[in-house]
């Protein structure tokens, strides 16, 4: 079923964005 | 390629593009390094929604290489979901920002002391909060698919300009030559993927009209336009697959709607194509009924990967109900055009006998191929002795043959038929990835 996978891969990219956003702030804070 | 490998690299290529941004301002952060954490996660969250925001074009913008890897309707709803998710990003953006040290008069776009970087993000986040309003609400503000669409467009446009020009304006990260590189980079390609989608493609469909040869009346209040191609060859399509129509003056308007092909697949294009549309209002209710021989009507397509022809196996299980059967009867006419004998089960669900569209077609079918025809009516005259109320995983059982696991499943019709069917066939133990749906309330 495709339409699940679209879920699974959305909460994906959003669990990798936060992570990410979180590496991003903590490379460039002071 | 083949379709998996094609969607494996266009996912990686477009979680590359949302997140580069942050790799660019993590290596040349320039003046905006070293202020407070939550700040800066505050400004990678808005980099990343602009990011998702820019790339929203490109989940709608019917690109065939991407369209064929993923299917439309799978894009339409990422494009909503991550829509969604760029909508929150925006949230903790603001929220972060102003929790950092922004003064809270900056909300105010109308407040004197407030600067201009700051009114363009300010409109920029009203434009989508009434962006998701629509989009979200837009049956129950009875906002037509047409209207909707020139809205939605209109929107959009707008906050990705509004939030270009708030990134650049305030300057932190964007200021460095790296990032504005980027950006410019960013820009181009979306620019160019608006120019093909709003200009080429367009001036490409004029030149290639289809003309209406018949419009005829169906049970189940719907309607078949026969098109055929006008100075070009038109398209082979497979079984199951849609395109999207326009009754327009020109190619150039909005308001294109997508229409399952009801017609017997073609081996080579150049031939005519039926379309079966259900009124549901609007434009299947006012322009389409008044369609008349010789009406010129374009034809973008085809599109979909709803087919047999992508998922062999040794029968076939359609479930259909309103809309959802044309695809279904498309599938049916070429498996009996095509002298294949594999086993069809047609689970045809519907109110009443004249609500079920193409019925006689199906049981003349019967006699030409191998096709057992299962009817369930919520409302049965007295005299039924076939099944009655919603198709449940009791029906399914009752009727699907011993090896019903190895079978194919193509659900289509209303939201609910597909919600429980998918449940329901899961329930019972066919595989997950036996079972495919084509949902058209994403669009």
């Amino acid at each position: 079923m495709r339409h699940d996978i679209v879920h699974r891969a959305v909460l994906l990219i959003a669990v990798l964005v936060v992570a990410l956003c979180f590496l991003f702030a903590y490379e460039v804070s002071g | 390629m083949a379709p998996m490998t094609r969607a494996i690299l266009w996912f990686g290529l477009y979680l590359f593009l949302i997140v580069f941004p942050l790799m660019v301002g993590a290596n040349w952060p320039g003046q905006a390094a070293g202020r407070p954490f939550w700040m800066q996660f505050g400004v990678a969250c808005g980099f990343v929604a602009f990011s998702i925001m820019a790339l929203e074009f490109a989940l709608i913008s019917k690109v065939q290489s991407v369209s064929s890897a993923f299917g439309q309707d799978v894009l339409l709803q990422f494009h909503r979901q991550m829509g969604m998710v760029a909508s929150a990003l925006i949230l903790i953006h603001s929220a972060l920002m102003f929790l950092s040290g922004y003064p809270l008069a900056w909300l105010n776009p109308f407040d004197a002391s407030n600067i201009w970087a700051m009114r363009w993000g300010i409109f920029a986040a009203m434009a989508i909060l009434v962006l998701m309003v629509v989009s979200l609400g837009r049956k129950r503000l009875r906002l037509s698919y047409d209207g909707w669409q020139l809205t939605h467009g209109f929107l959009a446009e707008t906050a990705v300009l509004l939030s270009l020009v708030h990134l650049l304006m305030f300057g932190a990260f964007s200021a460095g030559q790296p990032m504005r590189l980027l950006l410019g980079v960013y820009c181009v390609l979306l620019l160019s993927l608006r120019v093909w989608f709003v200009v080429i493609k367009p001036i490409r469909m004029w030149s290639r009209p289809w003309e209406v040869l018949d419009n005829i009346p169906e049970h189940g209040d719907s309607r078949t336009l026969v098109l055929r191609p006008v100075g070009h060859s038109g398209f082979a399509f497979e079984p199951g697959q849609f395109a999207w129509l326009s009754a327009r003056a020109t190619p150039f308007h909005k308001g294109w709607h997508p229409i399952s092909m009801s017609s017997c697949a073609p081996e080579e294009p150049g031939q005519s194509i039926a379309f079966t549309i259900k009124n549901l209002g609007d434009w299947s209710g006012d322009v389409v009924p008044a369609l008349q021989p010789g009406s010129k009507i374009w034809v973008d397509g085809p599109y979909g990967v709803f087919t047999p022809e992508r998922e062999q196996g040794p029968g076939y299980v359609l479930i259909g109900g309103g809309a959802g059967i044309t695809p279904l009867f498309s599938m049916c006419q070429t498996f009996a055009e095509r002298g294949d004998a594999r086993p069809i089960l047609l689970f045809f669900c519907g109110r009443d006998f004249e609500s079920l569209t193409f019925l006689e077609q199906f049981e003349a079918l019967q006699k030409q191929m191998n096709l057992k025809l299962v009817c369930v009516l919520e409302h049965p005259p007295e005299n039924w002795t076939g099944e009655t109320g919603r198709i449940t995983a009791e029906i399914l059982r009752k009727h699907l043959p011993r090896q019903y696991k190895r079978h194919e499943y193509f659900i289509c019709g209303p939201p609910g038929l597909m919600d429980a069917m998918e449940k329901a066939l899961v329930q019972i133990g066919v595989p997950a990835h036996h079972v495919h749906t084509e949902r058209f309330d994403w669009v």
